[in-house]
């Protein structure tokens, strides 16, 4: 089971996702935005990283972890919609990232995970 | 024979005289033929020079005309063109507007939809009574977020129609205020932050109750969503015809920039945080539509006051 670290500012959205992601197993720490994000990545082995932070946004963040040359794997949750290109683009800075849609079931949450760990 | 010499002589001076004369006279005729000649050509070219003359200058003030023509529609046309480009800058600013709004709204339909979907299937599998009911609370949280969300849209689409102020009844003011004090205070218990509702009795507007709540509603929501510590203090007194209401804030504050566009459709100054970006947008309508003002003080760092007049009405007539 993995140590996960879960990067997400909506208060309920984070709670909601640390439960299912406890029910199955996991530890989950939960970051509120992408400094605090780039703080904690030590202690993680995976991340399950929201794009629309506070202070830093999850693609810098991506960049950032690109540039300290930390390959965890990581999940992307977000409510950014699928049309705008964005998975692409996070593709293009981190290749082997799992894309996941809001809202998504906690099937496919707790299967995105699993496929990574 | 001298006689006839003589005669001869004088005959042949006769002649002379006469040749001279006659040519003198024909010389005469000729100069003056060929002098009316002259004249006559000169005429003729005169005549065949002025009207040339007259041709130019028609002409000229032909082209001058058609220059003047021709200047006109180009003005004319640089005009159009001037308008086309404002048309389609305001246009393309709309449709960037219109797609923000939707950007928005679709993160904010998407938002509380993935906790209500994680949250069904937890409630389903839990045991425990107090992690059920905590479960509970956080559906409901954001059953009435996804509520606000489509209520926006909702309210957008009947506001921009110009039909939000349906009804013309005598309100409450002090009693609608409360209201929506109490509805706001367990949000603004959660941050930490107080929320006083101070309005005299006896303070009455006319309208559309419904609508003005929502206006109202959005501007109290705004302060408490925008404040982590300190309060939110709302406010009112007489000032002539008019109430004056004002929603004080300790909050983060506006930028001096962003205070402009504060009222605009489908602005978010902050895109981390809940709204569908037309709030504002929609209290400023509907305070005018009730003859009213509204307007946003601020400082950085300090807090926000909103402040907007309605028309007093007497309590009975």
């Amino acid at each position: 089971m993995s140590r996960i670290l879960l990067v997400e500012d909506e208060p309920d959205e984070a709670k909601s996702m640390k439960m299912v992601l406890e029910k199955a197993g996991h530890t989950v720490d939960v970051a509120k935005d992408g400094k605090e994000a780039l703080d904690r990545l030590g202690r993680a082995d995976l991340v399950v990283l929201d794009i629309i932070l506070p202070r830093l946004h999850g693609d810098a963040v991506l960049k950032e972890m690109k540039k300290r040359g930390i390959d965890k794997p990581v999940v992307v949750v977000t409510a950014v919609s699928r049309e705008v290109g964005v998975e692409a683009d996070l593709k293009k800075i981190t290749p082997g990232l799992v894309f996941l849609q809001k809202p998504f079931s906690s099937e496919e949450l707790v299967g995105a995970v699993a496929s990574l760990s | 024979m001298g006689l006839v010499v003589l005669l001869e002589v004088q005959a042949t001076g006769l002649v002379l005289t006469f040749v001279v004369v006659f040519s003198l006279i024909l010389a005469l005729i000729v100069v003056n033929l060929w002098q009316r000649r002259v004249e006559d050509e000169a005429r003729a070219h005169e005549r065949v020079l002025r009207k040339a003359l007259q041709r130019l200058r028609k002409k000229e003030a032909e082209d001058s005309a058609h220059a003047k023509e021709l200047e006109k529609t180009k003005e004319a046309l640089l005009h159009a063109m001037d308008d086309l480009t404002d048309s389609y800058e305001r246009l393309k600013d709309l449709d960037e507007m219109k797609s923000d709004f939707v950007t928005n709204v679709s993160h904010e339909l998407r938002t509380p939809l993935t906790t209500l979907g994680l949250g069904f299937d937890l409630l389903e599998k839990e045991k425990n009574p107090a992690k059920k009911k905590e479960i509970l609370e956080m559906l409901y949280r954001n059953i009435r977020r996804l509520q606000a969300t489509v209520d926006a849209i909702l309210d957008f689409s009947v506001i921009e129609a110009g039909k939000a102020v349906v009804e013309n009844k005598r309100v409450d003011l002090r009693a609608l205020i409360l209201e929506i004090a109490d509805g706001e205070r367990p949000k603004a218990k959660v941050k930490g932050i107080a929320l006083k509702a101070e309005v005299p009795k006896g303070f009455y507007v006319r309208g559309d109750k419904r609508w003005l709540t929502r206006a109202i509603t959005n501007l109290v929501g705004n302060a408490v969503k925008f404040t982590d510590k300190g309060y939110v203090r709302i406010s009112a007194k007489k000032q002539k015809d008019y109430i004056l209401v004002s929603i004080k804030d300790t909050g983060r504050g506006i930028r001096k920039k962003d205070l402009s566009k504060i009222f605009d459709k489908f602005i978010k100054l902050e895109t981390h945080v809940p709204g569908s970006g037309v709030g504002l947008w929609a209290s400023k309508k509907v305070i005018e539509e009730h003859g009213g003002k509204i307007w946003i003080e601020s400082q950085r760092g300090k807090g926000t006051t909103a402040f907007f007049t309605l028309p007093a009405v007497r309590k009975k007539k």
